[in-house]
């Protein structure tokens, strides 16, 4: 067993200037925002419940869930595989990669990191480019991500400056390199600049690629449904740019139904970056035509078996555990050393790739339980971490501790001999720093002074005095306070839904980059779309139902089948990918819907969709769209657009809006 | 009704007089606590670090050295939380749920919110990780705390945060162990208290260790047994 790989790293770590501060900095940023959402959704407790309920069961019934996916894509065109190990994901999607040309585009995977894929890829010859913001920093700077849900989060605005100034040529102010930090205005202008300098970068990239690689977020099972969620627009591009889409998945991903899927969306969007939801939630359940599936094993069945932790396959990679963890915060991912840092990590690490490079990990804790309490599908993750000592120890493993312990436990056999073991403290004291566990602790700390006397010789010298036990005060029946289950929840008017609506969606664009606009009659509606569309040349705007090409758009004008009220949300039906390209490759995003498609969250909007769906009434391929594309991959600053439209404006009319006719009007 | 007192091994042998608060608080409020003179150790330092025979051992023997009392009272979270949440994997004994944290004791089962203590200052408040989260006193300690008279306990942005201590982790891994607690005491430090309370000893010994390395002298570190203990003993 590996003793000493973490603590050797997290020493390194700790050495490292100022990274405590960064990572202490961003996490507990997304901490106290995540907070402050929970504290007012009266059902967070009841969703975490179903949450783990959701995952749970897909665990129990996973075989037949697996088989119904596999029969589904199948069915529909797609190639599915299953890759035993990491090796094998790798040569499926390398070859895959190269077959199309070997220029890839590559979305934010953890799952791809695990399996060393990028490595993979190279290797075989392919041009593989990270998208998301945080991936493509620590693309650059050769490093691995430090974070589920943020890769770069262990770097500061001025660290991610020399990077792209060194490996991108950016123009950067010198001020970065200045001892004294600069003010915050200043720091966070640079922060946007770095935004747009990588969307700049990667616009070429995007519309060259041969290849698009995604992970996945949920596959829903019932529905056949690839579920992706993010803030940056890079997933739309990579996913419906290039030709041919690969998705790299664990085969834990997999979920029931799209009711499932409307508890985790809920949760996961919270729990990750401290939002109601994410700017895109695609839901791909369509006949691509040259889509690849690529579900990985690496060590996951083999733990859907472990009674005791088999729910560790659970964890929807939020990455709140790490954010509240004090031994993260104050060493980062890195330290780690393995694809899944943090509580999760400690737990997932040793199982993936053995106790024997990663055995140390679970003992890396305080056992604080901050990860427990906040994890959103309630994984015990530190009784999990006790677990998984017990089982170490029981392989056998031989550390400085194992002697004084055992000691402990002997002298503990008996009152008298622990009498004995405190009057030698003195004496212990000042030996300890002889032993290794006396060093570590004197390494920082003072050894607590020896007391006068014990309690247990003060309780036997006073206790002769003391009269026997007669009566006692009665006490209170036990009550533990049982949890408040809240009130029911409400039913909303209409009105209301709308007024949330509203709130919710312009709350996501700060300076007017988000917009509603009401109107009661279809004619004004449209007079309003058509002068949004004068403002640019005809073949500048996109519009849902025409031809589109794969190019930049200033204007796209899409409709919404429904809007969602406490995320301020719109959900765009679609039939193909090349449909999307109004939504992501546009400045502006118009979307136009009817104020009676209201719902009160993304569940009921989900269900809906299997209904839709169904029906035939609805396609194969939607998008929600909450809010401009953004990114706050560099030291959790809100930057506004990443990748997708820099502005969103929503038209609400009863009446129905031809968009068909904008164009020919126009004409 | 029979009230065992369990005084948990460090406390014993590095705080007495958290223990002899204890009986203080107890015994002023007209109960009569017992000790069991051959009671040790929980055993919660060989379940953290996974020797599960030694810490079933432990468990054990404490189980059929507390088996006579129908309530027993312990001025630790970290202990109690061990025996209530934890001996259950363990061995299977009614003991278990018979343990109770001194304040939650005080305040959920002998509806003592007031104990007329006084002590003059500012503080901080540490609850233990355990007694924060897995049994939750959070409530009944602060509710104690804020009857006291001259006291004012102030927030800091630290008040939730684990010291660092984690038993053997603060010798496995001590670097960041320490990390933790500096962290902690940052804004502790800041705050310029008189006091910094907590529930458990174990937690002060680990922050007191840190503070009196660094020659610093305030705040004074206290159990929060000491804190409503105090101005008790002339009643």
């Amino acid at each position: 067993m590996s003793n000493h790989g973490f603590r050797d790293a997290s020493r390194a770590k700790l050495d490292e200037l100022g990274l405590g501060d960064k990572v202490h900095k961003a996490t507990l940023h997304t901490v106290r925002r995540r907070d402050q959402l929970v504290g007012p959704m009266l059902d967070w407790e009841s969703l975490r419940d179903r949450a783990r309920d959701a995952r749970l069961r897909a665990l129990d019934r996973h075989e037949d869930l697996l088989a119904s996916f596999m029969r589904v894509l199948e069915a529909r065109g797609v190639s599915i595989s299953l890759a035993k190990t990491s090796e094998e994901a790798c040569e499926i999607i390398a070859k895959l990669a190269m077959e199309a040309g070997g220029k890839v585009t590559k979305s934010k995977s953890m799952t791809s990191e695990e399996v060393g894929l990028n490595q993979a890829l190279e290797k075989a010859g392919a041009q593989v480019t990270e998208t998301d913001l945080g991936e493509l920093i620590v693309q650059l700077a050769g490093q691995s991500p430090s974070h589920v849900t943020a890769p770069a989060i262990h770097l500061s605005t001025e660290d991610v400056a020399r990077i792209f100034r060194d490996k991108l040529g950016m123009q950067v102010p010198p001020w970065i390199d200045d001892p004294e930090p600069a003010d915050p205005e200043t720091r966070n202008r640079l922060a946007r600049d770095l935004s747009l300098t990588a969307r700049k970068h990667l616009r070429e990239r995007f519309l060259q690629a041969d290849v698009g690689i995604s992970g996945a977020n949920f596959l829903v099972a019932e529905t056949g449904t690839v579920v992706l969620v993010e803030n940056e627009g890079n997933i739309l591009l990579t996913t419906a740019l290039p030709k041919r889409h690969i998705v790299l998945a664990g085969i834990d991903k997999l979920i029931e139904t799209e009711k499932d899927l409307g508890v985790l969306l809920r949760l996961l969007p919270v729990s990750a970056t401290a939002q109601r939801q994410s700017c895109y939630v695609s839901l791909m359940a369509d006949a691509h035509p040259d889509m690849h599936v690529v579900l990985l094993d690496h060590g996951r069945s083999k733990l859907m078996i472990d009674e005791e932790l088999r729910d560790l396959l659970t964890c929807i990679r939020c990455g709140a555990c790490m954010n509240v963890c004090p031994v993260y915060r104050n060493v980062g991912g890195h330290a780690y050393g393995g694809a899944y840092p943090g509580p999760i990590g400690s737990l997932l690490m040793p199982h993936l790739e053995g106790m024997d490079r990663f055995g140390d990990l679970p003992f890396a804790s305080s056992l604080c339980g901050a990860c427990t309490e906040t994890c959103p599908v309630r994984i015990p993750l530190h009784k999990h971490l006790l677990t998984m000592r017990a089982r170490i120890v029981e392989k056998g493993s031989s550390d400085s501790l194992a002697w004084p312990l055992r000691m402990a436990a002997s002298a503990m056999r008996k009152g008298t001999r622990m009498d004995r073991g405190t009057r030698l403290y003195p004496l212990a004291r000042k030996l300890a720093s002889f032993h290794p566990t006396g060093k570590a602790w004197l390494e920082s700390r003072e050894l607590p002074s020896p007391a006068k006397e014990s309690f247990r010789r003060w309780w036997h010298r006073e206790r002769l005095e003391r009269s026997p036990a007669e009566t006692q005060p009665q006490l209170e029946p036990v009550a533990r306070p049982v949890s408040d289950p809240g009130p029911e929840p409400t039913q909303y008017a209409h009105h209301d839904l709308l007024r949330s609506f509203q709130e919710r969606m312009t709350e996501l664009g700060p300076d007017g980059a988000s917009e509603v606009q009401i109107f009661d009659q279809a004619s004004v509606a449209e007079e309003f779309l058509r002068i949004r569309m004068e403002e640019h040349p005809a073949d500048r705007v996109a519009v849902q139902g025409e031809p589109t090409d794969k190019r930049e758009y200033a204007l796209g004008i899409t409709h919404a089948e429904m809007l969602i009220a406490d995320t301020g949300g719109v959900v765009i039906d679609m039939r193909r990918r090349v449909d999307g390209y109004p939504v992501m490759l546009a400045e502006t995003h118009i979307v136009v819907g009817r104020p009676s498609q209201i719902v009160p969250t993304v569940a009921h909007a989900l269900v809906a969709r299997a209904v839709k769906r169904k029906s035939g009434a609805w396609g194969d391929y939607q998008i929600i769209v909450t809010g401009p594309s953004r990114t706050a991959d560099v030291e959790k600053v809100l930057v506004i657009p990443a990748h997708g439209p820099r502005r969103l404006v929503v038209v609400l009319c009863e009446e129905p809006v031809d968009l068909g006719g904008l164009r020919r009007d126009r004409g | 009704m029979r009230l065992g007192l369990f005084v948990p091994c460090f406390v014993d042998s590095f705080y007495p007089s958290v223990g002899i608060a204890t009986v203080r608080i107890l015994e002023h409020l007209g109960f009569h606590p017992e000790y069991p003179e051959d009671q040790t150790c929980c055993g919660q330092p060989h379940f953290n670090a996974g020797k599960r025979d030694e810490a079933r051992d432990l468990a054990q023997r404490f189980c059929d050295v507390f088996r006579p009392y129908d309530v027993i009272v312990c001025p630790s979270g970290s202990c109690t939380a061990v025996v209530r949440c934890h001996y259950p994997e363990l061995v299977d004994s009614p003991v278990c749920a018979r343990v109770f944290e001194l304040c939650e004791f005080l305040v959920d089962r002998a509806g003592v919110t007031d104990l007329g203590a006084t002590l003059e200052g500012r503080a901080a408040l540490h609850i233990g990780c355990h007694a924060l989260r897995e049994i939750r006193v959070g409530r009944a300690t602060s509710t104690l705390l804020a009857s006291v008279k001259g006291l004012s306990v102030v927030e800091t942005s630290s008040d939730s945060w684990c010291c660092g201590f984690g038993g053997t982790f603060s010798v496995k891994f001590p670097e960041v162990s320490a990390a933790m607690g500096r962290r902690k005491l940052e804004p502790i430090l800041d705050a310029n208290v008189d006091y910094l309370i907590s529930t458990d000893s174990s937690c002060l010994m680990h922050l007191g260790g840190l503070l009196s390395r660094r020659g610093e002298t305030r705040p004074k570190l206290l159990h929060v047994a000491e804190v409503l203990a105090s101005g008790l003993e002339d009643a």
